[in-house]
């Protein structure tokens, strides 16, 4: 972990947007908003951010917008009775009328035994590097969403195929600050984007998704030439039975997965007895082989790929976390009141999600499949039994039966019915992971994933959908 | 939200036994829908802002503006086991300026409700659409709408927000304890509740001169047990069928959680030694409580024309449904008939107006099995030949960008006599659902799979034990087909969620589904603990 800052030292920087505060005036704006306070102790957190978006569909441009907005969250406390009070009206009259709400409702609200003071002043953060300075030149974000939507519709019409996409670039600057005196303020810059290719009488459809801090890499030329291959592969799908096959999943894909079985790491649900990763008596899967040995799965804020916010809620600093590691579940996300009332360390939530690969890059991954369905993204993923982790979804944008390390034929789309546990534990091999985006999940969370050959992964029916 | 899609997370169940619940049948007719001269909330300050903008729009070439400044507030209290855990009031505030300029949409949004900010909304609202009508393939081509001054607001008897939250934590605290007091053999009770309350208030004014003020008022509460077994490492969970409507603090207060309760513990205690289903084809009785999301996800969102039309297919969707299909695809059997309603009483999406300022309405989707209605906005009328938008506009804050929304969506009820008694009576072999809880469909609504809160046998017209690992798989079109009775008005339930997710960047829309119960004939059933491949290969189990 490179070497930690002091809270009160955060980066320093300044708003380039209409709207959005800077850094000093995070600061000063937290430091007055808490000395409104007349509470036991109060925290503040302070979220400021530009975000602007362009949607085609149809071969045309659909919808774009803008919006810039910042919002402030008050939490006050007396004893153990607390109040929370969000607002974006950010006039003295504003600030005052939301701590005293704050207030006021933390002295009627019942005793809460779970609350916890804040953190104390001195806490380390790493540093910051989520935030891209062109990512945050609005003009030039316009230009770009512009320039790539317009490139995506006319590969499309060159192919016949119809393209639909959205592209999103945000800024935002972030700070959080409590009573006794902790102060961390964080900034971030995030573009998404993702094109779908549809032919023009329906039977066929591709897709790509990118995401960075960085918009310059999200090589958008990439992403729409992937997007018009995988639609054009499609064409002609077989519909083959359901059943259990080897399965070979596209970044992706397995970022689903693994995000599915990141969330579902928490340990007083799993010390309760009401998890997966419950064992008997109180019991937790911490430490078992619940995955394949050479499975490593952890969290790193300053990961150059993948950075990520070096803060969560209540200030807590975020960190490098092992959650798998050799196949062994190494940590269960803690809360601080979990972690104190059971003796434990408390350990923050994800900043970020990366899971080790292999060495080959996943272009020339499928020169070593045998046979095995290749899949490139999931949707509508849910959970179906919280004891097993078993979830359901279905395949979507390109299903491909792959034999001797070629694709031989498209696939009708299935739904599925599998645990990640079950796809973590039949990992055979992977390629070198890469940064990725989940397609049905939370794509606001920095993940690199590589591509996971799965020895049986479960399909429960045929969809027709294209 | 995440998300992402409808309901994530949410374990809230449906809406059985809910005391005092309206159907559009008892009450169709109690919307206060007032038409004035004047306005007299927003503020004239605010009133004039929105004049300016829309004039200074003009003076940009924008050929259409509207402006909406909304308020939203919402109140949530949190209860875990005997304790409260959180009491939050959020507020925001804030103008979203959207206007068409070469043919093309621009929209910009800020929460600084003043002239300067506004003005540079526009500007940026302006240049957006200019800069991106070189993409644009042919011009936006508006449904004509009345100019209209109205104001409308949430028929509630008690407004949520004015009862206190001590009050509203005792509510919770009070069902806890009901709880609690059950006696469980050893086994481990946990139990959750959240209480929430939401307001918009929103103005509205467009160029062609509507102006429109609303306020709607939303509760959604929510509570689910789990037991666990933790000698043997085994739970199980019931959520209460309680559900969000577009009602005041009368819902609550009338809920039936006294009984409820106490039915939630001991099921969820069953759950743990219930039999395991045994795969196969059923004939299913679908209780209100669960049936409303099926309607929601297989008829709902395919009969949404930006879905028909491939807007959304990058994300959300397209459709089965085609746009050649409207009254000619036979949708389900004679038995179903399917109303598309913004003004049902009760209803998650009951407004007044939609966000392009049209009146809401009723009007059908199915008609003894054949479609005949699809959801339409202003842009999206003309694209099937109608003359007037269906009013399925909306945009969940002022920071949004408005675009089509489901409105409520339900299936009518059985026009003779026929209890849910009755309907089991008549059913040899089957399995009946209650409450909602897994919920999967693919991105043109062909294949679904569902799972509720409680599965019973149905056995030569009584209902049997309980049974556990039941969820069913179907495609629509079979499935609405295979209807083969609907119960009458008076098992009628509305159920709903306020998070349906759709749209990039995605929003949530509230919105609800009645029924009555019905059956649905051969259905496939599968045990969901005989999925996964290691559970069919024998492969190494998750926990061995």
């Amino acid at each position: 972990m490179p070497e930690p800052i002091c809270s009160t030292i955060t980066n320093n920087f300044i708003a380039m947007i209409t709207g959005i505060l800077s850094s000093d005036e995070l600061e000063s704006l937290s430091k007055k908003i808490v000395k409104l306070s007349k509470a036991d102790w109060c925290e503040v957190g302070i979220d400021s951010s530009q975000s602007a978006h362009l949607r085609y569909a149809a071969n045309t441009v659909s919808t774009s917008g803008s919006t810039t907005n910042t919002s402030i969250s008050i939490t006050a406390a007396f004893g153990k009775r607390a109040g929370s009070v969000s607002t974006n009206d950010l006039s003295d009259s504003g600030l005052a009328s939301a701590m005293a709400r704050a207030e006021e409702i933390a002295k009627l609200a019942p005793e809460n035994e779970e609350l916890m003071p804040p953190l104390e002043s001195k806490q380390s953060y790493a540093r910051s590097a989520q935030y891209d300075d062109s990512s945050a030149d609005s003009s030039y974000t316009a230009s770009e969403r512009a320039r790539i939507a317009e490139h995506a519709i006319k590969e499309a019409r060159a192919r016949k195929f119809i393209a639909a996409g959205f592209l999103q670039t945000s800024v935002r600057n972030s700070a959080y600050r409590n009573s006794k005196g902790l102060f961390v303020a964080d900034q971030k810059t995030r573009s998404t984007f993702s094109t779908t290719m549809r032919s023009e009488d329906g039977h066929s459809s591709g897709w790509n998704k990118r995401a960075s801090h960085a918009i310059a890499r999200l090589d958008s030329d990439r992403a729409i030439l992937r997007a018009a291959e995988k639609c054009a592969a499609w064409k002609g799908a077989d519909e083959m039975d359901p059943g259990v096959y080897r399965t070979i999943l596209e970044p992706s894909a397995a970022a689903d997965i693994v995000q599915q079985f990141i969330w579902s790491l928490d340990a007083r649900s799993a010390e309760e007895g009401r998890s997966a990763f419950s064992r008997a008596n109180g019991a937790t899967a911490i430490g078992e082989q619940i995955a394949a040995p050479k499975v490593r799965i952890f969290s790193d804020p300053n990961h150059p790929l993948v950075p990520a916010g070096i803060y969560e809620g209540g200030g807590m600093p975020t960190g490098q976390i092992d959650w798998v590691k050799e196949g062994k579940l190494t940590n269960l996300m803690r809360s601080r009141f979990w972690a104190q009332k059971t003796n434990q360390k408390a350990v923050p939530g994800p900043a970020n999600i990366i899971m080790e690969g292999g060495t080959q890059l996943p272009e020339d991954f499928l020169s070593n499949v045998k046979e095995g369905l290749l899949i490139t993204s999931f949707w509508y993923i849910r959970d179906v039994d919280n004891q097993t982790l078993l979830k359901t979804g279905l395949t979507r944008d390109g299903v491909y039966w792959v034999e001797n390390g070629k694709i031989k034929h498209a696939v009708k789309n299935f739904r599925w019915n599998e645990s990640p546990i079950n796809v973590l534990k039949n990992i055979e091999d992977s390629s070198k992971q890469v940064v990725t985006a989940p397609r049905d999940g939370d794509d606001s969370m920095p993940m690199m994933i590589p591509m996971l050959q799965i020895s049986g992964f479960n399909f429960s029916s045929v969809s027709d959908a294209v | 939200m995440h998300r992402r899609s409808f309901l994530k997370g949410a374990l809230a169940g449906g809406a059985l036994a809910l005391s005092g619940l309206d159907t559009r049948f008892a009450n169709a007719s109690s919307l206060t829908m007032i038409d004035t001269g004047a306005l007299a909330k927003p503020s004239k300050s605010q009133q004039d802002l929105a004049d300016t903008l829309i004039a200074y729009a003009k003076t940009l070439g924008a050929t259409y503006c509207d402006v909406r400044i909304s308020r939203y507030a919402s109140q949530s209290v949190g209860v875990r086991d005997q304790i409260v855990t959180g009491i939050s009031d959020s507020d925001s505030f804030g103008i979203g300026v959207r206007v068409i300029k070469d043919g093309t949409w621009g929209f910009s949004a800020n929460r600084m409700v003043d002239e300067l900010n506004g003005k540079h909304s526009v500007d940026e609202a302006v240049q957006m659409a200019s800069a991106n009508s070189k993409l644009q393939s042919s011009p936006l081509d508006l449904a004509p709408v009345a100019a209209v001054s109205a104001e409308w607001k949430t028929p509630i008897k008690k407004n949520p927000f004015e009862v206190s939250f001590k009050d509203r934590a005792d509510l919770m605290l009070s069902v806890h304890a009901l709880a609690q007091g059950v006696s469980i053999g050893g086994k481990k009770l946990f139990i959750h509740s959240n209480l929430s309350c939401v307001r918009e208030e929103k103005f509205f004014a467009s160029s062609e001169g509507s102006k429109i003020w609303q306020e709607v008022t939303r509760i959604d509460p929510s509570t689910w047990v789990t037991i666990a077994d933790q000698a043997n490492n085994q739970f199980a969970s019931r959520a209460l069928f309680v559900l969000p409507q577009g009602r005041g603090y009368e819902y609550v207060e009338g809920y039936n959680y006294k009984d409820e309760i106490l039915q939630a513990v001991a099921e969820a205690t069953e759950k743990l030694t219930a039999a395991s289903v045994e795969a196969g084809k059923y004939n299913l009785i679908l209780h209100p409580t669960h049936l409303w999301l099926t309607i929601h996800e297989s008829i709902g969102h395919p009969t949404e024309l930006d879905r028909i039309m491939g807007y959304e297919a990058n994300f959300a969707g397209t459709s089965f449904v085609r746009k050649k299909d409207l009254n000619s695809l036979t949708y389900g059997s004679d038995h179903v008939n399917v109303v598309a309603d913004r003004t049902q009483e009760g209803g998650l999406a009951t407004v007044g107006y939609d966000d392009d300022g049209v009146a809401s309405e009723s009007y059908d989707i199915i008609k003894e099995g054949r479609l005949v209605g699809l959801q339409t906005t202003r842009e999206q009328a003309k694209m099937i030949s109608e003359e007037k938008s269906r009013g399925q506009s909306y945009a969940q804050g002022w920071w949004s960008v408005p675009f089509q929304r489901m409105p409520n969506v339900s299936l009518q009820p059985f026009s003779g006599k026929r209890s849910l008694e009755d309907l089991i009576k008549d059913t040899e072999k089957g399995i009946m659902i209650k409450g909602n809880s897994s919920y999967s469909i693919d991105h043109q609504r062909y294949n679904f799979q569902f799972t509720g809160q409680v599965a019973y046998e149905v056995k030569d017209g009584k209902l049997g034990r309980m049974l556990r690992d039941v969820a069913y798989q179907s495609n629509t079109t079979d499935f609405w087909e295979n209807c083969d009775a609907v119960c009458d008005k008076t098992e009628y339930m509305l159920g709903g969620a306020m998070n349906d997710g759709k749209g990039e960047p995605m929003q949530s829309n509230p919105v609800s589904h009645g029924c009555s119960p019905a059956r649905f004939t051969k259905i496939k059933v599968i045990n969901t603990r005989a999925q996964s491949a290691n559970a069919r290969t024998n492969m190494l189990d998750y926990n061995e």
